[in-house]
């Protein structure tokens, strides 16, 4: 049982997706290869790659956008921004409480401290590292779903460095000129203002002390990462320097950077570095990516570092599942947003259900993300099962297990139809001074048939994501010449023509002018 | 601006300006052959080769050619040059082959490089253009049609170089960046026409309107020093135009006065040393009794030569490596624990030799 995003129970499309579907209507076959060649073209000009590990050939690869985008309409728009507001607000309080305040949630008994502490995401460098506003987690981005029964549910947090924001920009931008009829009349929210939002949640978390026009950069592991594509985009966006390690230094615990004209001092870095390739005095010491002293700087508070470092316990697919408790106990309030229902493996009853019940389950790594190492009970051979058993009866804390979501379905194009794939929703929530969630997110799609794995690392694909405004007129344009009564019948049919008739210019005018 | 920003500005310059040098050179040196000896076709390929300074490599030899060689080398050229050259196949190697540091090919793909960690810093359709021009030369099918369609795959790629110029002075901000990526191209343009001067000069004395044409066409300089020059054309003159000329753009002295304007603009303190000795050499160019300069002309070539290679070695110590490796033991890692803070300002010890940029710039 899938819920259908376009279709209701009755077979009807849903109002929201009428005017879009009827533009689709009209186009053939071959429109459609046009647009999609246009679309493949554009991305390959301008480089919008993504760089999949460990594939022989050609390792950069066009990001696959395809072209029927997901609508969400203003009402359940509202209620989504409402639920991950509250989420992520809980999850900063939490972070902050693990990191520099006094642990409260472990000792009023919401959370065993054996699962903070048996984190792989739990950083001790970072205990005691404040953070201005408490603003740990200053780009967030949360996984959703939607179930057999149409209701959103959170599937996953990521709290560290969540990408995936240039795809939805671009891929906006790509929309807006492969089809902009398509967005006639629906007041599609914009998407582009992120580089200034972010900028200014940067601002807000500089070290107060060094004044009210902060130095932010953008901290890259360099041309080769996979997502280097996405930082240039953000310091652009930003109008910030986009730093590679070997670009800063740390001097006494001021982090500074080499400019043609010596060092400049930073205040904000926004890394897109791990944690642990961020510091080789603290962390991996082999890493040349990072900078020396850069956590002491941080501990000193001469620099912040957004996101900042330890987050991963707070997206621990383990931890995870108190998320609910946690917005209960910082915020007393009841979840907006459910979480997908989840076994935690170490609980003795649990398990045992969890191992009887292994090809219902999908069974998930707690630290991993990217998809990999995940386990899908009803589509696993006899033999993954086997290993899954033995993986999780030897580390119980490192797995959880998920009953199985089936995806809601939306039409991709195959090459030859549409036909409905299973997809899912990335929003993207900055938190600074004031929490914004960006309108949309990067939706991602399941180009095979019937298949729930929506990473691009693993053959997904990706969906321009509209939300529509509130001043919505929520009818389907039928007459789109609906003002003066006076139009001549001879007139065209087709939509109306912005530019009048003008004549030539007259050859009888001087040569060389501009008006 | 970051240090390794101004130096990737820098070397996407002067790589911009090899491709489109190189294709131009290219371009007249073919032109040249169609209506010649094939003795002259393949010594005019040699002073291209020259030129540009590059070993060829034995490979040339196995690129396929279409049009089979117009020109067989004979022995004598053969041991001197270690080239079995085919005219076509050198100049479809100079412009297509992604392996010789130097082709067309090579440069635009290092500028692509360059210009891809400069993402952040130049305008998207300056990266949109390189990075078109970039796939369009690794297209499997480049070489066939450089081989069939030489002029007009040469006049692409002119043409393609000149639209990023186009977008560069159009649509990026003036600033810092800006002028270190003019500083590349302008060095780089006085360097080609420099060694052109040099290995062409010898070739002028017979004064034939063909090797004058040849010559000036490298740096297509033809019209602008026909109508410069009513008098009919002396090897001389030709040299005194390429170096000295002070309006056509592509003349030694326009060049460094070029770069100077943009350096003092980078130095406000005045007297930084890459401006000094630019300052210099300029100088000794412009304000030289003219007898003087032509009567010692290699002489003079090889000494500007060697000094514009010293004023980029006098950016790269100044601008781009101002800023050492902090010695980690040196550095105290514990708050409240303080340490000396002033960096040390030792001379670097990477010392880059910047002959030439199809060997120097260390891959990424």
């Amino acid at each position: 049982m899938f819920y259908d995003e376009h279709i209701d129970a009755q077979g009807c499309i849903r109002s929201h997706y009428q005017p879009v579907q009827e533009w689709f209507d009209r186009l053939t076959p071959a429109h459609l290869s046009a647009l999609e060649q246009q679309r493949n073209e554009s991305f390959r000009r301008q480089g919008i790659t993504f760089t999949v590990y460990g594939n022989s050939e050609g390792t950069e690869r066009t990001w696959p956008m395809d072209l029927y985008p997901q609508i969400i309409d203003a009402t359940e728009w509202a209620t989504i921004e409402r639920g991950l507001c509250q989420r992520v607000t809980a999850l900063n309080h939490f972070l902050d409480d693990i990191y520099s305040g006094t642990q409260a949630i472990i000792a009023d008994g919401i959370i065993p401290q054996r699962l903070i502490t048996s984190c792989t995401g739990f950083e001790r460098e970072a205990m005691n590292v404040s953070v201005p506003l408490g603003a740990r987690c200053v780009v967030a981005g949360i996984d959703l779903v939607r179930g057999a029964d149409g209701g959103y549910q959170v599937l996953e947090d990521n709290l560290r460095n969540p990408s995936g924001i240039s795809y939805v920009i671009e891929n906006r931008a790509a929309m807006t000129k492969l089809m902009p009829a398509a967005f006639a009349n629906l007041a599609v929210r914009s998407v582009n203002h992120y580089g200034r939002s972010l900028l200014r949640a940067l601002r807000s978390i500089a070290p107060p002390a060094c004044g009210d026009d902060p130095t932010i950069v953008v901290l890259t592991p360099g041309v080769f990462n996979s997502a280097y594509f996405e930082h240039a985009f953000l310091a652009r966006s930003m109008g910030v320097e986009l730093v590679e390690g070997r670009d800063l230094v740390v001097d006494n615990h001021v982090v500074a950077m080499r400019t043609t004209r010596g060092l400049e001092r930073v205040d904000v870095i926004y890394r897109r570095i791990d944690d642990a390739f961020l510091d080789p005095v603290v962390f991996n010491p082999h890493s040349t990516l990072g900078v020396p002293g850069l956590m002491a700087a941080a501990r000193a508070g001469t620099v912040t570092l957004a996101n900042s470092v330890g987050n991963g316990v707070g997206d621990d697919k383990a931890v995870y599942a108190y998320v609910p408790n946690m917005i209960r106990y910082y915020l007393n309030e009841q979840p907006i947003i459910p979480n997908a229902t989840t076994y935690l493996l170490w609980e003795h009853d649990q398990r045992t259900e969890v191992l009887n019940r292994l090809d219902e389950l999908v069974i998930k790594p707690v630290a991993e993300s990217g998809g990999y190492g995940i386990v899908i009970g009803p589509k696993a051979s006899d033999a993954e099962l086997h290993t899954a058993r033995q993986n999780i009866l030897k580390d119980p804390r490192n797995w959880i297990a998920q009953e199985v979501v089936n995806l809601s379905r939306l039409p991709a194009w195959d090459g030859d139809e549409f036909a409905p794939r299973h997809i899912d929703l990335r929003p993207f929530v900055l938190c600074g001074e004031q929490t914004e969630v960006i309108p949309g997110g990067l939706t991602r799609v399941a180009m095979r048939p019937g298949s729930l794995i929506v990473n691009s690392s693993q053959g997904g694909g990706s969906k321009d994501t509209w939300v529509l405004g509130t001043n919505q007129p929520n009818q389907p344009a039928t007459a789109p010449e609906a003002s003066p009564a006076t139009t001549p019948a001879a007139s065209p049919a087709t939509a109306p023509e912005a530019s009048p008739a003008t004549p030539a210019n007259s050859p009888s005018g001087p040569a060389n002018r501009l008006s | 601006m970051l240090a390794r920003h101004a130096e990737d500005m820098f070397w996407a310059g002067r790589y911009l300006e090899r491709a489109e040098d190189t294709a131009r050179m290219v371009r007249a040196t073919l032109l040249s052959t169609v209506a010649n000896t094939p003795t002259h076709a393949v010594e005019r390929m040699e002073h291209l080769i020259g030129t540009l300074r590059l070993e060829m490599p034995t490979s040339v030899s196995t690129v396929q050619s279409m049009a089979q060689s117009i020109a067989q080398a004979p022995p004598t050229l053969h041991s001197q040059a270690g080239l079995g050259i085919d005219v076509q196949a050198a100049a479809t190697a100079l412009v297509a082959s992604p392996t010789l540091a130097g082709s067309v090919v090579f440069c635009i793909d290092r500028a692509r490089e360059n210009f891809r960690s400069l993402r952040d810093q130049v305008p998207s359709e300056l990266w949109e253009q390189i990075n078109q021009l970039h796939l369009r030369l690794r297209q499997s099918d480049f070489t066939a049609t450089m081989e069939q369609d030489p002029f007009q795959t040469l006049d692409f790629i002119r043409v393609s170089c000149q639209s990023l110029t186009g977008v560069i002075s159009t649509s990026m901000a003036q600033g810092e960046g800006y002028r270190f990526l003019v500083l590349g191209t302008t060095l780089e343009r006085a360097l080609m026409t420099c060694r052109l001067i040099s290995v062409r000069y010898p070739e002028l004395d017979g004064s034939s309107y063909d090797e004058m044409a040849l010559t000036l066409r490298s740096v297509s300089a033809l019209e602008a020093y026909q109508k410069a020059s009513r008098s009919s054309p002396l090897a001389a003159d030709v040299a005194r135009f390429l170096l000295l000329n002070d309006s056509f753009p592509r003349s030694v002295l326009y060049c460094l006065r070029d770069c100077e304007q943009h350096l003092s603009a980078l130095a406000p303190e005045g007297k930084a040393p890459p401006l000094r000795h630019l300052g210099q050499l300029r100088s000794e160019l412009e304000y030289g009794d003219l007898h003087t300069l032509l009567a010692g002309l290699p002489a003079l070539l090889t000494k500007i030569e060697a000094g514009v290679r010293g004023v980029a070695d006098d950016l790269s110590h100044y601008f781009f490596r101002n800023a050492e490796t902090l010695d980690l033991h040196s550095q105290a890692i514990c708050p409240g624990v303080s340490a000396e803070t002033n960096i040390p300002a030792a001379p670097s010890k990477k010392t880059k030799n910047t002959d030439n940029p199809t060997t120097q710039h260390p891959q990424p």
